[in-house]
């Protein structure tokens, strides 16, 4: 899952950027309005996570501009700015969330996977493909019970996956789903975190969850 | 609670009615007054008439009174009196009027015989039982004598010596029922008129007040309405009368006093809340994230920086709140020395060089070396030092920073110039404000707008005025003019600056 961090104090970026990653989610992260603005209309983001008191463009103008502009991706406002009017009124202006600060990063994590699954219009945390058991919220994934441990990348690249079953993915857009907007890896890393999942994944004598549609790319059944 | 309206009906129409009750008694009163005296003329005439009847003859009181003449002694339908009587109490004659009716027959009008001198009247019960009037006059009757010639002359009938001095007593009386009417319809007349009079004052008075004070009922319905949640409405009441007019002018200036001081209330609530508890969320969210994966060596130490930046940061928020809070009590001590202005800008200048360095910023002191202030040196070092810090943060890279002194009208003054891009016109208001910032997402944690706060706050203790300026070609000047009065003081025993600004290590600036 991808997510945009708008927000104007460095040290919170920084270590909302390493919770998140942490959490399997590639994070991009702006400093200001505008490049909030210019990364939400380039990408693709499951989640945008957008400060209020921002320098150039504020929060509100962002969410106004990508609202009318079409973008649907789901928008928590995280503002020190507590009061109802300014929490009704970003919620009246197209945001799906809003959080107040200080607040707590389990907090925010639970909010913003509940953005994705409503993407995704999956109202459980759990995915099921087959044998297999996806926990979304404690991000583990278990095989007729029997825990599997997979990589960071190799997680998200499943859930991703399995989030949009049926449907097929270029490397190169599990790349810039995958990954930070601006990391520098290579198409190679797509190949290599497919074949460390099916290894984990599949069972012997049972059909393929991972599969390959030659010149066009991956999905899941 | 009494209405201003209700007050001023009861002073007007009552007062209008109190003159009016007292206007219709007097008239009532005067009317009635003439009334009766035309009433006595007449009975005084007649009685006049009657006494010229009288006359003396040869030692005889004669009274020549014809009935045919005088008939309404005689009319049964009003009948009038009169008694003629001798001093010595001998009735000489009396209306036929008496004998009209048995029982009268032994009434008499009089009832003294004491002299009179002129006419007197009174009210009196007829002999018919009907109220009337009377009149009584004392004279000497006349004498009829006879001239040489034969001719008949007469003495005046009041005068008294020629004749035997037989003093006689007329007494006329006659009803006064058509007095007593006339005087009932004046009264009558008169309360009615007053009624109607006072019913279409109060009428008058009613929409005299409602026509009056409509300006006044427009003031009250909108101040009535005002409340802390429309704080920018205004009370507009057209064509206002002078009373009025000063009101609304002093009700909208309050409330644009009100305005401001609730705009600024909540500014400074919104900054305290961004500037406090942004460094609270990123704290939280550094404990928690690192708490949560203390493996990651690397992220866990630049976590402990990020902690210890938002520790000062939040330090120096507290140190400058709790210095404006000292300085607000005023209890906060002076010690006045004589300063070198030049030596205290260049000693607030050096600890913010390297910093002007990297922005290309060009630093020109043109600060008379002889230009002394009267005042407290740490603190006129800190307010130049804040003031300094601004210069530096704000002003755009490879522009002047220029300080220089002035005296202008015998006073002396400081000034301090840059640059300052986004810097608008109506700032100028509020950028003494607590933690104002023109950036108003409060990008950063080093500058949290309490700078100036501590500027103005040293500037009223100093008793130093400030004053700033815009130019259009967004020049900014703030000018910090002498405590003294102005005269440029002998610097040779002066007190030198030792240390470069040190209030909480770090000096806030805003812009």
């Amino acid at each position: 899952m991808k997510i945009l961090v708008v927000e104007d104090s460095q040290r919170l970026l920084r270590s909302l950027g390493q919770g998140l990653s942490k959490l399997g989610y590639a994070v991009d992260l702006v400093g200001d309005g505008e490049n909030g603005l210019a990364f939400a209309e380039t990408y693709d983001y499951d989640v945008i996570v957008l400060d209020l008191m921002l320098p150039g463009l504020s929060g509100l103008e962002v969410l106004q501009r990508l609202r009318a502009r079409g973008r649907g991706t789901h928008i928590l406002i995280l503002s020190a700015r507590e009061r109802v009017e300014d929490r009704v009124n970003g919620l009246r202006l197209g945001a799906d969330d809003y959080l107040v600060k200080p607040f707590a990063f389990d907090e925010l994590s639970a909010r913003i996977q509940a953005l994705v699954r409503r993407r995704y219009q999956a109202k459980s945390p759990i995915l099921r493909l087959g044998p297999l058991e996806i926990d979304t919220a404690s991000k583990q994934v278990s095989r007729r019970g029997g825990p599997l441990h997979l990589t960071p990348g190799e997680y998200r690249l499943l859930e991703f996956l399995a989030y949009q079953r049926g449907r097929v993915f270029s490397q190169e857009q599990l790349l810039e789903h995958l990954h930070q907007s601006d990391a520098d890896v290579s198409s190679n890393v797509v190949e290599v975190l497919v074949s460390g999942l099916r290894r984990k994944i599949h069972a012997r004598g049972q059909p393929p969850i991972l599969r390959t549609r030659r010149g066009f790319g991956y999905f899941v059944e | 609670m009494r209405s201003l309206r209700t007050r001023l009906f009861v002073y007007v129409a009552g007062g209008a009615a109190l003159l009016i009750l007292l206007a219709g008694v007097g008239l009532t009163w005067t009317m009635a007054a003439w009334l009766q005296k035309e009433f006595d003329r007449g009975l005084e005439a007649k009685a006049r008439a009657l006494v010229a009847l009288t006359e003396e003859e040869d030692g005889r009181i004669e009274f020549d009174f014809e009935r045919e003449h005088m008939p309404e002694f005689g009319d049964p339908a009003g009948p009038e009196y009169f008694e003629l009587w001798l001093a010595d109490g001998a009735l000489i004659a009396r209306s036929p009027s008496f004998d009209l009716k048995e029982e009268t027959r032994r009434g008499t009008l009089i009832r003294t015989l004491d002299p009179a001198i002129t006419p007197e009247f009174h009210d009196l019960r007829l002999p018919d039982g009907r109220w009337g009037r009377q009149i009584r006059i004392d004279f000497i009757p006349r004498v009829d004598t006879e001239d040489a010639q034969g001719e008949t002359t007469e003495a005046p009938a009041s005068a008294a010596a020629p004749s035997s001095g037989r003093a006689a007593t007329l007494i006329v009386a006659r009803e006064r029922l058509r007095l007593d009417a006339d005087l009932r319809r004046l009264t009558v007349g008169v309360v009615v008129f007053a009624i109607a009079f006072m019913v279409a004052l109060a009428g008058l008075t009613q929409a005299a007040l409602r026509v009056g004070l409509r300006s006044l009922d427009r003031l009250t319905r909108q101040v009535r309405a005002l409340d802390v949640t429309a704080l920018g409405t205004r009370v507009e009441v057209e064509a206002p009368p002078r009373e009025i007019a000063v009101v609304v002018e002093q009700v909208n200036a309050l409330l644009d006093r009100l305005e401001a001081g609730f705009k600024r209330e909540r500014r400074l609530s919104s900054d305290i809340a961004h500037e406090l508890k942004t460094p609270v969320a990123e704290l939280r969210n550094l404990c928690e994230v690192g708490a949560r994966w203390p493996e990651d060596r690397v992220a866990i130490r630049e976590f402990f920086q990020d902690a210890r930046s938002i520790a000062l940061q939040m330090e120096r928020i507290v140190v400058h709140l709790l210095m404006l809070a000292r300085y607000d009590e005023g209890r906060e001590q002076i010690h006045t020395t004589r300063v070198r202005v030049a030596d205290v800008v260049e000693a607030a200048w050096k600890p913010l060089a390297r910093a002007a360095a990297a922005k290309r910023l060009e630093y020109r002191q043109q600060i008379s070396p002889t230009l002394c202030f009267d005042t407290d040196l740490d603190k006129f070092q800190l307010m130049v030092a804040n003031i300094l810090a601004n210069a530096v943060a704000y002003s755009p890279p490879g522009t002047t920073v220029l300080c220089a002194s002035d005296q202008t009208d015998g006073r002396s003054s400081v000034s301090f110039t840059n640059r300052a891009e986004n810097l608008e016109p109506q700032d100028l208001a509020v950028m003494f404000d607590r933690l104002w910032r023109k950036d108003e997402a409060r990008t950063g944690g080093h500058n949290v707008g309490l700078g100036l706060s501590l500027v103005r706050a040293l500037a009223d203790l100093l008793a130093i005025e400030i004053v700033t300026r815009l130019e259009p070609d967004q020049t900014f000047r703030i000018t910090l003019c002498g405590p003294d009065d102005g005269q440029n003081r002998n610097c040779a025993s002066t007190s030198t600056p030792q240390a470069p600004v040190p209030p909480g290590k770090a000096v806030p600036g805003k812009k």
